[in-house]
C-alpha cells in the first residue's frame, strides 16, 4: 500500500480528504510546522506528498525547499487556488510538483495521486478498498476495548471510542455498520447513547449490540426495552462475539 | 442526697445503654461468621447468640437479680424490662429488617422465643438466688455459646465429606458475586444446578468478609476439577449456546408478535441463556485432580486461572497482548477509582457512588479477562456494594481489593514481557523524529487508531530522553494504553515543550 503524507492545517477539509484516501493509502497527516514535516519524512517514508496550500505563507517555504533539495524523486501535489499557488510559483517550475486548483472534488485528488503514483486507477497498485465491515466498539474501559479489537481485527474493520460523546465523533467521521455498546459507561452511558444515535435519522438504522457485564433480569429488561440488535455478556467469548455481530450484520 | 432507688436506676440506665451498645455489635459480628457458614446451621448459631446475649445481660446487670426480683423502684423496674428485652427487640428488628427472607425470619423469630421462654422459666422456677447458682448459669450460657460457634466451625471443616456439602453451599454464597467468570468456573468444574443458590444481597460487613472468602472457595475449587472430557463440554456448550441463542434471535426478531409479550418472551429467552450457562450434569464422583486443561508452557501466577483466560482470549498473542494490556493499566485503574473512593468517603452522594461502581465494573471484567478469579470476585462485591449504596462495605473492603489489584505489578512482572525494559541501547533523540512521532501519537490517538499510537510509543521508546522527560513520556505511554485521548495529547504537549520541538 502507498504511503501518502498530508501536509496542512488540521481543518475539516484535511480530515475529509484524509478519511477518503484512507480507502486506498495509507494516509499520515503532518502539520505545517517545518520540524514535524522533516521528522515525518523520516519516519513515514511517503511515496508522495499532498500539500493542503489553505493558510500557508512564506513561513511554510521551508517545506518545499525540503521536499526539492533533499527528496527530488518524491512527487509533490499541492491543493490550493490560483493565488495560493502563485506564493510558491518558482516550485511549479519543477515536475516534481503538481497544483490541484480549489474547488475540487475528493475522487479527483485520489486520481490524480494515482496518476502521479502511476497506479492502476482501478486496483490502485493492488490495494482494493477494504470491504470488511466496520465495527464501532464503545466501553471505558480500555482494557476490554483493546482486548475487543484483537478479538475482532481479523474479520472486521474495528475503529474505538471510549465514552458515548467521542462514539458520536467517530460516527461522525465514519459511518460504522455495527456499534458494540457498553452499557455501563459513566457521565454517557450506553442507555444516553443509543438514544443519541436513534435520534439522528442517518444514523438510526446502524445495529446497535449491547456489551454488558451485568446479567440479572432487571438489568436484561433495561437494555431490551432499548430495543438492541443484540445482547452480549461481558467479558465476551470471540466465537460467540462475531457470531452475534455476524447475525446482526445479517 | 441522692437515695440509693434513684442511684441505683442510674446505674441500671447507664448499664442498659452499654448492653445495647455490645447487641448490636454482636449481632454485626455474629451476622459476618454466619456468612461462612451453612443454612443447616443457623438455627443452632441462633442458640448461640440468644446464649451470648443473655451472658452480656448478666455481666451488666448491676444487682445481680437477673431480671427476677423487683425492688420496687420505678426506674428499676423500667430498666429491667428494657435489659430483659433488648436482645428480644434487637434480634426481631434483625430479622425483620436485616434480612428479609420471609420464611427464614419466622423460623428465626420461633427459634429465639423458645430460647427466651426456656430462659425465662428457669429464672422464675428453677434458679436459686444466691450469687454464686447465678454465676454458674452464666457459665453454663457461655459454655452453651461457645459450644455452638465451635460445632458449626467443625462441621465446615470437618472431613472431606462435610468439607465437600459446605464447599458447595459457601460457594453458593458467591455465585453472584462473581458473576460470569465464577458461572464460567463452576460449568468447567461440573458444578451442576441444584447447587447453586444465589445470593444477591451481599452488603455490610459481611461483603468485606466474603471476599476473603471468595479467594478460599476458588482456592477449593481448583481442588475439586472433576474428570470430564473436556471436548465432550465444549460441544455441550456450544450446543446450548447456540440453541439459546437461536431463541433469543427468534424472539428478537419475532416481529409479529405483540410488543409486550415479545419482550417478555426475548427477555425469558436471555434468562434462560444465563441460568442455563451454569445448568450442567452433576459429577459422576470421581474428583481426580485435573491439570490436563492447563498449558504447562503458561507460567504461575498466584490467583490466576490461564484456563480461565483463554475462553475469552483464544490464541496465544491475544493473551499476551491482554495480559501486558492489564498489566500497563493496573496503577492507572487503581489511581482512578482511588480517586472515586475518595469521593466516596468524603461525600458519598449517588454520582460518587455510581462513578465507583462503574470503574470497579471495569476492573471486573479486565481482571476477568485475564482470569484473575478473586480480583474479579472482590471488584464485584465492591460494585454490588455501591449499587447498593453500602458505603460500609465499599469503605471496609476498598483498601484490602486496591492492595490485592496493584499486587500484580509485582506478581505479573516478567509474565510475558510486563515491565520488562527494552533490552536495546537507547540512542539519544533525533528531534525532528521525536517530533514527527508525537506528531504521529497526537493524530493517531485523536483517531482511536490503537495499533498507530501503540507503534508510535514503541518507537519513541527506543530513544533517552532528560530526565524530566522521562516521567513524561512514561505518563504518555500509560495514556496512550489507558486510551485516554485528552490525557495522551496533553502529554505530547508537554514533552514536545521538554524537548523543545514545535508540534
Amino acid at each position: 500500500m502507498k504511503t501518502i503524507l498530508v501536509v496542512g492545517k488540521l481543518n475539516e477539509t484535511v480530515k475529509d480528504l484524509n478519511a477518503y484516501l484512507s480507502k486506498w493509502y495509507k494516509v499520515q497527516v503532518s502539520s505545517e510546522s517545518a520540524q514535524v514535516f522533516g521528522g515525518m519524512m523520516k519516519v513515514v517514508h511517503p511515496d508522495l506528498v499532498l500539500v493542503s496550500l489553505i493558510g500557508m505563507g512564506d513561513v511554510q517555504r521551508d517545506i518545499f525547499n525540503v521536499m526539492e533539495m533533499q527528496y527530488p524523486d518524491i512527487p509533490v501535489v499541492t491543493i490550493g487556488t490560483e493565488g495560493e499557488r502563485r506564493n510558491f510559483l518558482r516550485f511549479f517550475e519543477n515536475s516534481q510538483f503538481e497544483n490541484l486548483i480549489r474547488p475540487i472534488d475528493n475522487a479527483d485528488v485520489e486520481k490524480a495521486i494515482a496518476k502521479r503514483l502511476e497506479l492502476d486507477p482501478v486496483t490502485r497498485g493492488g490495494h482494493d478498498e477494504d470491504n470488511r465491515p466496520s465495527i464501532l466498539v464503545v466501553d471505558d474501559n480500555a482494557a476490554t476495548l483493546r482486548s475487543i479489537k484483537t478479538m475482532l481485527d481479523d474479520e472486521f474493520d474495528v475503529t474505538l471510542a471510549t465514552s458515548g460523546m467521542k462514539a458520536m465523533t467517530m460516527i461522525g467521521k465514519r459511518r460504522p455498520d455495527l456499534i458494540l455498546l457498553d452499557y455501563e459507561m459513566p457521565v454517557c452511558d450506553g442507555k444516553q447513547t443509543l438514544e443519541m444515535i436513534r435520534s439522528e435519522e442517518d444514523i438510526a438504522d446502524i445495529p446497535v449490540v449491547f456489551l454488558t457485564g451485568v446479567n440479572d433480569r432487571q438489568h436484561i429488561q433495561a437494555v431490551l426495552a432499548l430495543k438492541p440488535s443484540g445482547y452480549m455478556l461481558k467479558p465476551a467469548v470471540r466465537e460467540t462475539l462475531v457470531a452475534a455481530i455476524k447475525k446482526a450484520l445479517a | 442526697m441522692v437515695s440509693v432507688d434513684v442511684w441505683n436506676g442510674v446505674m441500671f440506665g447507664v448499664s442498659c445503654i452499654i448492653l445495647i451498645v455490645l447487641c448490636v455489635i454482636l449481632l454485626v459480628v455474629m451476622d459476618t461468621v454466619r456468612l461462612y457458614l451453612g443454612g443447616r446451621t443457623k438455627g443452632l448459631m441462633l442458640v448461640g447468640l440468644f446464649g451470648l446475649l443473655t451472658l452480656i445481660s448478666c455481666l451488666f446487670d448491676p444487682d445481680r437479680s437477673y431480671g427476677v426480683s423487683n425492688h420496687g423502684a420505678p426506674g428499676i423496674a423500667a430498666g429491667q424490662i428494657i435489659y430483659l428485652w433488648t436482645p428480644h427487640i434487637l434480634m426481631i428488628y434483625y430479622c425483620l429488617v436485616v434480612r428479609k427472607d420471609l420464611a427464614v425470619r419466622l423460623r428465626r423469630i420461633l427459634v429465639f422465643d423458645a430460647g427466651l421462654a426456656i430462659y425465662l422459666m428457669i429464672l422464675f422456677f428453677v434458679l436459686p438466688k444466691e450469687r454464686v447458682v447465678t454465676e454458674l448459669f452464666a457459665l453454663f450460657i457461655l459454655a452453651v455459646s461457645a459450644a455452638s460457634v465451635v460445632y458449626t466451625l467443625f462441621k465446615w471443616h470437618g472431613g472431606q465429606q462435610g468439607y465437600g456439602r459446605i464447599y458447595w453451599e459457601s460457594a453458593a454464597l458467591i455465585a453472584l458475586p462473581v458473576t460470569g467468570i465464577l458461572r464460567l468456573a463452576f460449568r468447567e468444574n461440573g458444578m451442576y444446578d441444584g447447587d447453586i443458590r444465589v445470593n444477591t444481597r451481599l452488603g455490610g460487613i459481611g461483603a468485606f468478609m466474603m471476599t476473603m472468602t471468595v479467594i478460599q472457595i476458588y482456592a477449593m475449587f481448583m481442588e475439586y476439577r472433576v474428570t470430564v472430557e473436556k471436548s465432550s463440554r465444549e460441544l455441550a456448550k456450544k450446543s446450548e449456546e447456540l440453541e439459546q441463542l437461536t431463541k433469543i434471535a427468534e424472539a428478537m426478531h419475532d416481529q409479529n408478535a405483540d410488543e409486550d409479550e415479545r419482550q417478555q418472551k426475548t427477555t425469558d429467552a436471555m434468562h434462560d441463556h444465563n441460568r442455563d450457562e451454569n445448568v450442567r450434569q452433576k459429577p459422576s464422583g470421581d474428583t481426580v485432580y485435573d491439570m490436563d486443561t492447563v498449558e504447562q508452557e503458561l507460567p504461575l501466577v498466584e490467583g490466576t486461572d490461564w484456563n480461565i483466560a483463554r475462553l475469552y482470549l483464544r490464541d496465544r498473542n491475544m493473551l499476551e497482548e491482554g495480559v501486558r494490556t492489564f498489566y500497563e493499566l493496573i496503577d492507572i485503574q487503581a489511581d482512578r477509582l482511588e480517586d472515586f473512593y475518595d469521593a466516596v468517603k468524603n461525600r458519598g452522594d449517588e454520582n460518587d457512588l455510581s462513578s465507583y461502581r462503574i470503574q470497579v465494573h471495569g476492573m471486573k471484567s479486565s481482571a476477568a479477562t485475564v482470569g484473575i478469579v478473586p480480583l474479579a470476585g472482590t471488584a464485584a462485591l465492591l460494585e454490588y456494594a455501591a449499587r447498593d449504596g453500602d458505603k460500609e462495605a465499599i469503605l471496609g473492603a476498598h483498601g484490602m481489593f486496591q492492595k490485592s489489584w496493584r499486587s500484580y505489578r509485582d506478581k505479573l512482572k516478567g509474565v510475558f514481557g510486563c515491565g520488562e525494559n527494552n533490552a536495546e541501547e537507547k540512542t539519544a533523540y533525533d528531534p525532528d523524529v521525536v517530533c514527527a512521532m508525537l506528531m504521529l501519537v497526537k493524530n493517531a490517538m485523536e483517531d482511536m487508531d490503537v495499533d498507530a499510537a501503540d507503534e508510535a510509543v514503541k518507537e519513541l521508546s527506543k530513544y533517552s530522553y532528560p530526565r524530566e522527560a522521562e516521567d513524561v513520556f512514561a505518563a504518555l505511554k500509560a495514556s496512550v494504553t489507558d486510551l485516554d485521548t485528552d490525557l495522551a495529547d496533553e502529554n505530547v504537549q508537554k514533552l514536545a515543550e521538554i524537548l523543545g520541538v514545535s508540534l
